[in-house]
């Protein structure tokens, strides 16, 4: 799109129009100059539909590696040989001492994450369950809950237990899916985002770019996470690990980043749109712009497998942005 | 609706016509939310008229401290107890070694910068222009100096030894000058621009922001310098140095300093609009906004008294944003 075209759709959507995929499609052909442009709309679109706070989340991996799925991107695959150390469920007094230092840095919510594929026959599941009665204990922030694939029982089971919000990436199109995970389909995550739905609960649920998708493949990622009506879309970028199927994978400029975080605004004008993993090899100083392109929420402090960074850089460079977290 | 009027001025200069001082005004009054777009406009106006260089220039401090005036502002004037590094004119050797750094260090320009109020009657005028002329014999260094308030024969023993363009600040608005400044005129540094112009030397002059004027007067700034023709502006933004008058001067908001290049593009549409000192402590992580602001140079490596964030960090970020170091 041209600047003219940008604008005018931009006026559009912030008058309600809903994209289509055509006009989102066309959104991915604006040139370099006019990008500050789509990202300053972008910035529009998310003050008007989703105000000026930003949503700081933590995440704790709460047991680690020999994942019998074979995601290519993911250093805690069997499939991979990578330098992550695997390790079994940590005891609930881990898991307080965690949370309770992300809610003490400022997180607002948290979610305990856990590898392996899901929680069908796992037997850590009674545990898990335990573990977040406790920690939903902290006062003064939210836990969220990843743990793969699971059932609606399992969802209304974490209801029941103080969750809100399920965390599941789609990860990519579902094109481009079987090129990046062979071992469980993709519907496999859409049943689990439904059951949870259902359930109750809210949707946190996005994926990673970088991959070696297409611009259509992201698009479809971004219109799929619109049909589910998720609350939440963390966005990776590709951090390349060593030992995984990916780690050759060029980078992504920073400059493409911001077009797709701008391109996924327009998409989805009222929801938390989130800088997750890879964000600061990726954006590297350019972490402040992203949040100036439609960005409204942060991943803060470490990833499962590799380190974030200094938790306090987050805040102030939300506040000088002209942004809010949540201040506790 | 004041997106509306950002277009239509943007576009007014796109089309190459000259922005008038009360449309330069309105855009000072905008909505926070618009900055953005701002933003992304003033970056279309810089793409079309200066491309997608950014000019690089390095400084060496080569005199330094004691100096008579009283410019509120300055670490080095007698006026103030500050505690740096106070000495006398660097030796040629010093000085040539600095150059030959800085044109390691990726700088296109070299400037050498001496503390004092002009050369009146100063004997260090010799050893400099000698100085210059050994830079001009052992480097590809374009040769810039700022020696204060000159005289015409100043001007032509320069142009003799090599020196290319000729950096004298205008500091602040002239309605604001002597808020800043007693022991010298506003007019004595536009005399000592025009004696520059007269011998066909280029100009680099801008001067400080956040000392406490107001956008009118900025905008006096920009129009002053418009008037003057000057071909580079360098932009600092007041990093407020203990000991001096100005130590406890509040900083301005990081988007004001954005929208401040911004608007200074539209009004100096064919300049080089120049990051000068304290941009990384005003702009923080959104210091690489500022090229996509309008912002097409830069001082690499360090200022005067306070430090730079490394040579390395800006190339790396401009040719992140798709854009191109002058001496590349």
């Amino acid at each position: 799109m041209n600047s003219k075209e940008i604008i005018q759709l931009g006026e559009a959507v912030l008058e309600g129009h809903i994209i289509s995929e055509q006009e989102a499609l066309s959104l991915t052909d604006t040139c370099e100059e006019d990008i500050p442009l789509l990202a300053a709309y972008a910035n529009k679109i998310r003050v008007k539909f989703a105000g000026k706070k930003v949503d700081m989340c933590g995440v704790v991996n709460a047991r680690s590696g020999l994942c019998s799925e074979d995601c290519k991107f993911c250093a805690q695959s069997v499939y991979h040989q990578t330098n992550a150390q695997p390790f079994s469920l940590i005891s609930n007094d881990e898991a307080l001492a965690a949370f309770s230092k992300l809610s003490k840095a400022g997180a607002e919510r948290a979610s305990i994450v856990t590898s392996g594929k899901g929680m069908e026959n796992d037997p850590d599941f009674e545990r898990i369950v335990a573990l977040i009665k406790q920690v939903s204990t902290i006062a003064g922030i939210e836990i969220c809950a990843n743990l793969g694939t699971i059932s609606y029982d399992q969802a209304a089971l974490l209801v029941k237990s103080g969750i809100k919000r399920y965390a599941h990436n789609l990860e990519t199109s579902p094109r481009f899916y079987p090129a990046i995970c062979t071992t469980h389909p993709y519907q496999e995550r859409l049943n689990t985002l439904l059951a949870a739905k259902k359930a109750g609960l809210e949707l946190c649920s996005g994926g990673i770019i970088g991959l070696g998708e297409t611009w259509n493949d992201r698009i479809n990622l971004a219109l799929t996470l619109r049909s589910l009506d998720v609350a939440s879309i963390p966005i990776n970028i590709l951090n390349p690990i060593q030992g995984t199927l990916l780690e050759k994978q060029p980078p992504l400029s920073p400059l493409e980043i911001l077009k797709t975080f701008g391109i996924f605004r327009f998409i989805l004008p009222n929801k938390v749109i989130r800088p997750a993993g890879g964000r600061e090899i990726n954006l590297r100083d350019m972490q402040g712009a992203v949040m100036l392109a439609g960005a409204n929420g942060l991943i803060i402090g470490n990833y499962l497998t590799f380190g974030g960074r200094d938790i306090a850089k987050d805040f102030i460079m939300v506040n000088d942005a002209g942004l809010h977290p949540h201040i506790k | 609706m004041s997106y509306d009027l950002i277009f239509m001025l943007g576009k007014k200069v796109l089309n190459g016509e000259q922005l008038t001082f009360s449309e330069a005004l309105q855009l000072t009054q905008i909505d926070e939310a618009d900055i953005p777009i701002l933003l992304g406009v003033a970056n279309k106006v810089r793409i079309k008229f200066t491309g997608n260089q950014v000019d690089t220039c390095e400084i060496v401090n080569a005199r330094s401290g004691g100096c008579s005036e009283d410019c509120k502002f300055c670490a080095q004037s007698a006026h103030h107890d500050v505690k740096f590094d106070s000495y006398p004119l660097m030796n040629e050797t010093q000085i040539l070694q600095a150059a030959k750094a800085a044109e390691s260090h990726g700088a296109y320009r070299f400037c050498i910068v001496t503390a004092g109020c002009g050369m009146k009657h100063d004997p260090d005028f010799e050893k400099i222009t000698d100085s210059i002329k050994r830079i001009g014999r052992e480097t590809g260094l374009e040769r810039c100096c700022s020696l204060g308030i000159l005289s015409p024969a100043h001007v032509k023993a320069l142009k003799a030894a090599g020196i290319t363009r000729y950096h004298h600040n205008l500091e602040t608005s002239k309605s604001y000058f002597e808020q800043i400044c007693t022991t010298h005129t506003y007019d004595e540094r536009v005399e000592t621009i025009k004696n520059v112009k007269a011998e066909g030397l280029e100009v680099c002059s801008g001067g400080i922001i956040g000392l406490g004027e107001n956008w009118q007067q900025r905008l006096e700034l920009a129009f002053a310098l418009k008037e003057l023709d000057v071909d580079s502006v360098p932009i600092n933004v007041l990093n407020p140095v203990k000991g001096t008058a100005l130590e406890d001067r509040p900083p301005l908001k990081p988007m004001e300093v954005l929208q401040t290049f911004a608007i200074f593009r539209l009004i100096l549409p064919t300049k080089i609009l120049r990051y000068a000192g304290g941009r990384e402590k005003a702009l923080g992580e959104l210091v690489p906004l500022g090229f996509l602001s309008g912002i097409n140079g830069m001082l690499i490596g360090n200022y005067l008294t306070t430090s730079g964030r490394g040579a390395d960090m800006d190339l790396t970020t401009v040719r992140n944003l798709g854009l191109k170091p002058i001496a590349e």
